[in-house]
């Protein structure tokens, strides 16, 4: 994740704002999207952190001490998204664990780590969550597919979230 | 009943949407989640677009030098008479010519961010001074302002009035800040809200702001 933003910056600071911007918008959208995962609030999400951290940021700072602050202002504007908008905090973002990566831009582990989740459910919840998640199908599509009526995909996605999720919770990264 | 509400988050996730506001109960946090985690999978997913990391930059750029966005196109007042008489038989159509015409002539004045020649980080409070939301008036040797704890994010903005420099009072019960010479007001981030005068002030100028270990800073000329 965010690959293509990669610029030189080894241990020094930033030169200036757009620096900052150019070496890390890439690294606080991806995280958002993995955080909300979706498009429009990822990008909003990712804009509200750069106009709340950029103009009072301390540029001489060093390189991980202005990723670390961009990361605590993520956490907060996140928190903040879910809070206003679902009353719960569905995702949060754990500064600290969440430091090793960003700093390195590794790929994150998240793709391989479903495909575990996905491996382990009975054969028609695994197949209804790839034809919507990783195939994008739409419900009627799927429906098709699977020879089943709308409703049923409806009914049989939801449980199959919930096995999901019951996986994902019993097997933590 | 909130399953139709989940399963309705779902679908705007599977479709790239917004998904809509909506109260969730603690127990729909663990499937909201799991959508999340399968969404963020995909491989196409994880890179912004092009077209948002320049439009971003842009804006970012205005916010902070306080210029650099492209200015709303003007319309000449020739252009407009020409396509009001036209339209001006329709009366919707000549509505909305009129504001259109009213933005040409009158290009809104944008906000500038204090940017003095030296400036140096002034420390003003400790972080349990600041309450959340509230506009805290401070002054420097060189400058007057209001800081406001905006659920987490530091605003700073001047306390002197765009128009002719009075000096801003802040109204507690309508969380906005006055001018005493003429009916104006301004929001606690600096835009103008109302005012009696035939062309509305300028924002006010912005001053950046910052927490620095437990303390409030903000970035003034310095003593």
């Amino acid at each position: 994740m965010g690959r293509a933003f990669i610029t030189q910056d080894p241990e020094g600071g930033y030169p200036d704002w757009e620096s900052v911007y150019r070496d890390n918008v890439g690294r606080v959208y991806a995280l958002m999207f993995s955080r909300v995962g979706n498009r429009p609030d990822a990008e909003d999400l990712t804009a509200e952190v750069f106009r709340a951290a950029l103009s009072p940021l301390n540029l001489s700072a060093s390189g991980p001490e202005v990723r670390a602050y961009l990361l605590v202002t993520a956490r907060t504007v996140l928190a903040r998204y879910w809070q206003q908008r679902f009353s719960i905090e569905v995702t949060i973002i754990d500064v600290d664990a969440e430091i090793p990566q960003y700093e390195t831009l590794e790929d994150s582990r998240a793709p391989a780590r479903v495909a575990e989740v996905l491996a382990r459910l009975p054969d028609r919840h695994r197949r209804v969550l790839e034809l919507r998640f990783l195939e994008l199908l739409s419900l009627r599509d799927t429906a098709r597919h699977m020879g089943i009526s709308v409703g049923n995909v409806k009914v049989l996605q939801h449980r199959a979230l919930r096995l999901a999720a019951q996986e994902m919770e019993e097997n933590p990264q | 009943m909130t399953r139709r509400r989940v399963n309705e988050f779902v679908e705007s996730l599977v479709r790239n949407r917004r998904p809509k506001r909506f109260r969730a109960r603690p127990s729909d946090q663990a499937i909201m989640k799991a959508a999340i985690d399968l969404r963020a999978a995909h491989p196409d997913e994880g890179l912004p677009s092009p077209e948002f990391v320049a439009g971003l930059r842009d804006q970012l750029s205005y916010q902070i030098l306080g210029g650099g966005a492209a200015p709303e196109p003007r319309i000449s007042r020739r252009r407009w008479l020409v396509d009001g008489a036209i339209a001006a038989s329709a009366v919707g159509v000549a509505v909305v010519a009129d504001r259109t015409l009213f933005k040409g002539e009158q290009p809104r004045p944008q906000q500038a961010a204090l940017s003095p020649d030296h400036g140096d980080w002034r420390t003003l409070a400790d972080n349990v001074a600041v309450i959340n939301g509230a506009a805290n008036r401070f002054s420097t040797p060189g400058t007057v302002g209001f800081l406001t704890d905006d659920n987490g994010v530091l605003v700073a903005v001047s306390g002197v009035c765009s128009h002719q420099g009075c000096l801003l009072e802040y109204n507690e019960a309508e969380r906005r800040l006055d001018c005493p010479c003429h009916r104006a007001a301004f929001s606690l981030t600096g835009k103008v809200l109302f005012s009696e005068l035939p062309v509305p002030p300028p924002p006010l100028t912005r001053i950046a702001a910052r927490r620095n270990g437990g303390q409030i800073q903000v970035y003034v000329p310095p003593t």
